[in-house]
């Protein structure tokens, strides 16, 4: 925990904060799995006819000249999962800089600090390393998805432009 | 030496708090900052420190105050300038690791002399060990210049007397200090010399050494420049009784 403090500015509570981004991050990623494996379920299933197979039951068959949904229109609703997240992040340093005048006024300690900065570093590092794992997440999860839907969708259904 | 030199500083375009301010602080000099209040006093202390803008000019050494110089200013306040979820341990380790001057061993020695908790968060503190704090904090950075705007107040008579002399006694020669308060009386034997603010201006600027000589106490100079009447209670009293 004493390397996160270092992340924030001196003395700041964050530990609200990062319960909040934690469960903003949680929701990003929970959501997008659940809306990712809801629309690939039914752009694959659209992609076969059902037909009369023995006495009792039903098959599937690939529809000759059937495209998927392009990965890219799937998928149109997931970087706006992010957007809460991120706009939480962009104002943190808003509050941080607040804390200084909060109570008392460290601001006039921190701004006799000879070296360049202090102040702005100390209350964007947090929420600027929580941007990076945020969009490298978003990445991440981004391309797993699409690994998905390549292993999902037979290649002869894949569209000229994913 | 501190220049401070026609600094005047307004507010909102309408509110002059500083008039054409202009003082020169030697080195080793104790000077009391006096003045009733929006005298001007704490907006004066934080031009000096450049927490507000102002125009004129204000010299340490020559050189103007900025990130190079500003560490050998330090400043205590009523206001308090600490982190209060810290303990005074977090505080001396933040200090350390931004002060190169800072001096642990007067930390050590005032924090034992007050008997304040070193573990626990300031926030925890009563007001009259936030305050002894902040001016341990102010004496311990390494300053040169030890700026303290009412650092007193809230405190109890034996707590400042313990404070007025531990502060003579662990002066060095090359420290400064600028102390603002009302406690006239109380720094009257401590301060070396008197500068008396009004309405933004510099009123008064003495050496309490040759006030004494003269006779005169501190006190009765601040009225004199003030053009105080003794008369205007007992005139105000007998307006309200109608006698």
């Amino acid at each position: 925990m004493r390397r996160l403090e270092k992340l924030f500015p001196p003395g700041y509570e964050y530990e609200a904060e990062l319960r909040l981004a934690g469960l903003l991050w949680g929701a990003a990623v929970g959501i997008s799995l659940v809306c990712f494996a809801c629309n690939l379920y039914y752009a694959v299933d659209k992609l076969y006819r059902a037909v009369p197979y023995g006495d009792t039951g039903y098959g599937r068959v690939l529809q000759e000249g059937a495209r998927v949904t392009a990965f890219g229109e799937l998928t149109l609703w997931y970087w706006a999962l992010w957007l809460p997240l991120l706009l939480f992040l962009i104002v943190m340093p808003l509050l941080h800089y607040h804390y200084y005048y909060r109570d008392a006024k460290s601001i006039y300690v921190m701004r006799r600090i000879s070296r360049r900065g202090v102040v702005l570093v100390s209350c964007v590092r947090g929420p600027g390393l929580g941007v990076c794992l945020a969009m490298g997440t978003a990445l991440l999860v981004y391309a797993l998805y699409f690994g998905i839907y390549c292993l999902s969708v037979p290649a002869e259904c894949m569209p000229r432009f994913v | 030496m501190l220049e401070i030199k026609n600094v005047s500083k307004r507010y909102f375009k309408t509110v002059q708090a500083l008039q054409n301010v202009s003082l020169t602080i030697g080195k080793g000099e104790i000077i009391g900052l006096f003045g009733e209040n929006g005298a001007g006093k704490t907006t004066l202390l934080k031009c000096i420190l450049g927490y507000l803008g102002y125009e004129g000019e204000i010299l340490l050494d020559g050189e103007e105050i900025g990130r190079r110089n500003i560490a050998r200013l330090s400043f205590a306040t009523c206001e308090h300038s600490f982190f209060p979820n810290l303990t005074p341990r977090d505080h001396c380790e933040f200090y350390k690791m931004h002060f190169g001057a800072f001096r642990q061993k007067r930390f050590e020695a005032l924090m034992d002399f007050f008997g304040l908790p070193q573990n626990s968060a300031l926030k925890s503190y009563s007001t009259g060990q936030q305050n002894q704090f902040e001016v341990i904090m102010a004496l311990c950075q390494g300053a040169e210049y030890i700026l303290m705007d009412e650092p007193f107040a809230g405190n109890d008579i034996f707590n400042r007397e313990d404070f007025y002399k531990v502060l003579l006694g662990i002066l060095e020669s090359g420290e400064t200090v600028f102390l603002s308060t009302h406690l006239i009386e109380e720094v009257e034997r401590f301060v070396s010399r008197a500068v008396v603010l009004r309405s933004g201006r510099v009123l008064g600027d003495v050496n309490v050494l040759e006030l004494e000589e003269k006779g005169a106490s501190l006190t009765e100079y601040i009225k004199d420049c003030y053009h105080y009447r003794s008369d205007r209670v007992s005139r105000a009293l007998d307006k309200l009784t109608g006698e």
